[in-house]
């Protein structure tokens, strides 16, 4: 797939390092605190490496500690989305949403802003409320300018849900971003000719689980559906595996 | 082999079995929908057919998920609301088959394939070589749908077209939040980077020039919606 013209995968990685580094560098000079913000920087580095259950107890502790630690709010709804864990992802974020409406958080892999309400959009985004998390998103894009991801995530929606023309309107907010230098592109090809927008379905932001699951998807609204586990050992054909588990 | 990656592994398995045992009743809606656009026998044959073959895939899955894991597993309820009242035009029938037969299951198929080429035990290695098999057939019926239906309703074509582009386009997902294991791939499971790679080779060599032939356009023209020149 083709990038934005403005995608340079060299500078991009060498700007992701160098803010790394100073994030890191603050983080590791807290880790040993007992604090909220030690909680925090432990959650960050956690983060970072992908122990994401990890990150998920710092950033509780840190709440324990100091329940106006915004910061780890915000830093908590997106590892629990991260683990697909929805309604706590929601709970969360609605909290951070009512008591802190202005908070933006800093990303730290780049300078990009991320308000509040943009973390609420993703939290309902997982939980299928489409229409709620527009709503957030555009409340996002009118209490913090300068949140590109807000923008991105509604041109996707825009997209999802049929409204081609409002994702463009969305495209020089974020074309600059280069993580969403991929949606950039397909948006584009709508800027040159609207019949070359991609037509996503309602559910293209969690189809990829569709497009993983093995055989034939039943989808429901866009989302695959797949059953409970059980144990039942009917079920399970007798396959000779010869490994050592030892 | 570590506890992780035995966990890991068998936790793969226990996705692909829940994956093929929704492909029963994904068929199932198939085999109505074939009726409510009067399709010939044959398909609805093959369509009854392959909800037998996803049965037999699903307790395979579950059979090797249960010996990694140490304890059986497998389906429980599948929750049906809302399973039948989506689609009742030819062209959203026509959309889901392009959607979930002819792009999902395909790229599926060649995962399969390619995880098949990459086991290193034989066990694994017949469980996947019985999927590729029989998936090979599904998707063909996917195809020989959607050849059918536009052979008996041509008004459909823009939507053909509509489907395909919007299937093939949509980008692939994050990279997963958990621990990939790169072991598993020789278990029967590739990591994420193997198969957006797969994914991207496939779409443009096979589904893509594939989907030109069906609907008689140019492979250029669709190969348009997907580049920005």
């Amino acid at each position: 797939m083709a990038k934005a013209a403005s995608f340079d995968p060299c500078k991009t990685s060498r700007d992701i390092a160098n803010k790394l580094q100073t994030v890191l560098t603050a983080a590791v000079n807290c880790v040993d605190d007992h604090t909220s913000e030690g909680a925090l920087a432990r959650g960050k580095i956690f983060s970072l490496a992908a122990y994401t259950e990890e990150a998920i107890d710092s950033f509780e502790q840190a709440l324990h500690l100091d329940e106006g630690n915004h910061e780890a709010a915000a830093r908590l709804t997106l590892m629990q989305l991260r683990l697909n864990k929805s309604e706590q992802s929601l709970s969360t974020a609605m909290n951070l949403a009512s008591k802190a409406p202005n908070y933006t958080l800093e990303e730290m892999t780049s300078d990009e802003q991320i308000s509040a309400f943009t973390i609420l959009g993703n939290a309902l985004v997982q939980n299928n409320r489409v229409e709620d998390a527009v709503q957030a998103y555009e409340t996002a894009r009118k209490e913090a300018g300068n949140d590109t991801t807000a923008a991105a995530r509604l041109a996707q929606l825009y997209i999802a849900t049929g409204k081609p023309a409002e994702a463009l309107k969305q495209t020089d907010i974020f074309k600059d971003n280069p993580r969403y230098s991929k949606l950039s592109s397909f948006v584009a090809l709508g800027a040159r000719n609207p019949a070359l927008m991609p037509t996503y379905d309602p559910a293209s932001l969690s189809s990829q689980l569709a497009l993983d699951a093995h055989g034939r998807p039943l989808t429901v609204n866009g989302e695959a559906r797949l059953a409970e586990v059980a144990e039942d050992p009917e079920w399970c054909a007798d396959v000779e595996v010869d490994i050592d588990f030892s | 082999m570590t506890e992780e990656e035995r966990h890991y592994i068998g936790e793969a398995w226990v996705e692909s079995g829940l994956g093929e045992h929704a492909s029963v009743a994904s068929f199932a809606r198939f085999t109505l929908d074939l009726m409510s656009v009067a399709a010939p026998p044959e398909l609805l044959q093959r369509s009854i057919q392959a909800m037998s073959d996803e049965v037999n895939h699903a307790t395979l899955c579950f059979g090797v998920a249960s010996k990694f894991l140490g304890r059986v597993v497998s389906p429980g309820r599948l929750d049906l609301t809302g399973v039948f009242s989506e689609m009742t035009t030819p062209a959203q029938i026509l959309h889901a088959t392009v959607s979930e037969g002819c792009v999902s299951e395909t790229i599926s198929l060649a995962y399969a394939a390619r995880a098949m080429d990459q086991a290193s035990d034989d066990g694994i290695r017949g469980v996947l070589k019985t999927i590729v098999t029989d998936e090979s057939r599904h998707s063909k019926l996917a195809w020989d749908f959607v050849q059918w239906l536009l052979m008996t309703k041509p008004e459909l074509r823009d939507q053909a077209i509509r489907s395909f582009k919007s299937a093939v386009s949509t980008p692939y997902g994050q990279p997963p939040s958990a621990k990939e294991f790169p072991i598993a791939e020789r278990f029967g499971h590739l990591m994420h980077e193997s198969k957006e790679q797969l994914r991207a080779e496939f779409i443009s060599s096979k589904i893509v020039p594939r989907a030109a032939k069906l609907l008689e356009i140019s492979t250029e023209e669709v190969q348009l919606a997907l580049s920005d020149k």
